[in-house]
């Protein structure tokens, strides 16, 4: 996405619930039931080693984002992907991709 | 999180031997680091020696290709998927150390990730078919006494599944906190069939031989798998293993015989991190293994070790 473009909210809901959704399946808290991480703005954050996420588990992650993240935004390419540790860099690389 | 940077290095090294026969130049090229998950992966090395008039050529080539991932999903579930080829080539024409072998591998290897209840354990099944044919010298003795050096040739296919369980924190039970690195199980293994054979005039123990495999394997990071923020220095990151394999052998041709083998590994492994967020660091580790048991698809027969390897990553 073009720096300064504003995203319609849609778009940012459904991608905000995408990354929420895939860090959810990706860590084994269960993070929706619990008040204090039932949102995106909650956990983000969390480093993926606090959320007890092994490397297969953010692959799960990226996985999940990757395959249902069109027609909002573009897959995050793994160059991208190797570099987040937290969930906020997640949302900030799914963001920037979004078309 | 301490995934590993994919960093592949191409380096060619041709020593020459210039100047009296006692004195020895090279000239090194070293390419230290590749893009970022290039679709090629694996070193080559190349050396040429040219001492008292004899040339000796050492060569290791791998080159490997990976096809761009195909991912696809729905609400059910999410997969993704690519088909690598790679040829090898070590080759070494010392007198007293002679190889040569040469061959071809296909793969196609993917991950599916079920949507099942995020609540409960985290899941993915890979799955994967590897083909290869090649041919290696082995040493065979033609008539008592005499020494010869003949092609065997190998082909392989295993197909395999490979499962992934990391049990859940019991809903309310706990909750993810800031600078706190929860303590990390899972499960991984699965089943896989083989079916190999080998071939070669001379050469003990060719035939084909088909069967089926299992391996489970149970890792435990007491303290995560992250490095807390630093007391001092260098943090040390403990991760424990055990794993067994069985293999059962369903048919034998040609001179070899059914067997079933068990293979018994335990391995703790120190990983040393800085526990800043630099991206590309240098990490190493220390792992110390025990293993006990054989595997044919790795031409391992029935021994007991113990293995200490320092290792670093990228």
């Amino acid at each position: 996405m073009a720096t300064g473009v504003q995203i319609p909210a849609d778009k940012l809901n459904r991608l905000n619930g995408l990354i929420f959704y895939a860090v959810d399946k990706a860590s084994p808290f269960a993070l929706a039931y619990d008040n204090n991480t039932n949102s995106l703005d909650k956990i983000e954050l969390f480093t993926f080693g606090e959320l007890a996420m092994t490397g297969q588990g953010t692959a799960i992650m990226w996985l999940w984002i990757n395959a249902h993240c069109q027609p909002d935004a573009r897959p995050v390419g793994a160059d991208v992907a190797s570099k987040c540790r937290t969930v906020a860099d997640v949302r900030k690389a799914v963001i920037s991709n979004a078309v | 999180m301490n995934s590993t940077m994919k960093l592949a290095s191409l380096v060619l090294v041709l020593p020459l031997l210039l100047g009296t026969q006692q004195s020895r130049a090279g000239i090194s090229l070293s390419a230290d680091e590749a893009p970022v998950d290039p679709p090629w992966t694996q070193p080559a090395n190349l050396s040429l020696i040219r001492e008292k008039g004899t040339n000796t050529i050492t060569a290791d080539f791998v080159l490997k290709y990976r096809t761009v991932e195909q991912t696809r999903g729905d609400a059910t579930y999410a997969k993704k998927g690519s088909y690598a080829i790679g040829v090898y080539l070590h080759r070494d024409n010392t007198a007293d150390a002679q190889k040569n072998d040469r061959g071809i591998q296909v793969s196609y290897s993917g991950l599916l990730a079920p949507d099942w209840n995020n609540a409960g354990a985290v899941v993915s099944l890979g799955y994967s078919i590897k083909a290869s044919t090649g041919k290696g010298l082995v040493e065979v003795e033609p008539s008592p006494g005499a020494k010869a050096l003949v092609d065997k040739t190998k082909n392989r296919i295993v197909v395999g599944l490979g499962g992934y369980v990391q049990p859940s924190f019991a809903p309310g039970s706990v909750s993810p906190k800031t600078g706190v690195q929860p303590s990390i199980f899972f499960v991984d293994g699965g089943p896989s069939l083989y079916l190999d054979e080998s071939r070669g005039e001379g050469v003990a123990g060719t035939g084909r031989l088909s069967g089926v495999a299992l391996k489970l394997g149970l890792n435990f990071a007491p303290f995560g798998l992250e490095p807390l923020e630093p007391m001092s220095g260098l943090a040390v990151i403990p991760t424990f293993r055990v794993s067994a394999q069985t293999q059962h052998d369903i048919s034998a041709s040609g001179s070899r015989t059914k067997a079933n083998r068990n293979l018994y590994n335990i391995e703790i492994a120190l990983l040393f991190a800085k526990p800043e967020t630099a991206v590309k660091k240098l990490v190493p580790s220390l792992t110390l293994s025990r293993s006990v048991g054989s595997d044919v698809l790795v031409g391992r027969k029935q021994s007991a070790k113990t293995e200490l390897t320092f290792g670093v990553t990228f």
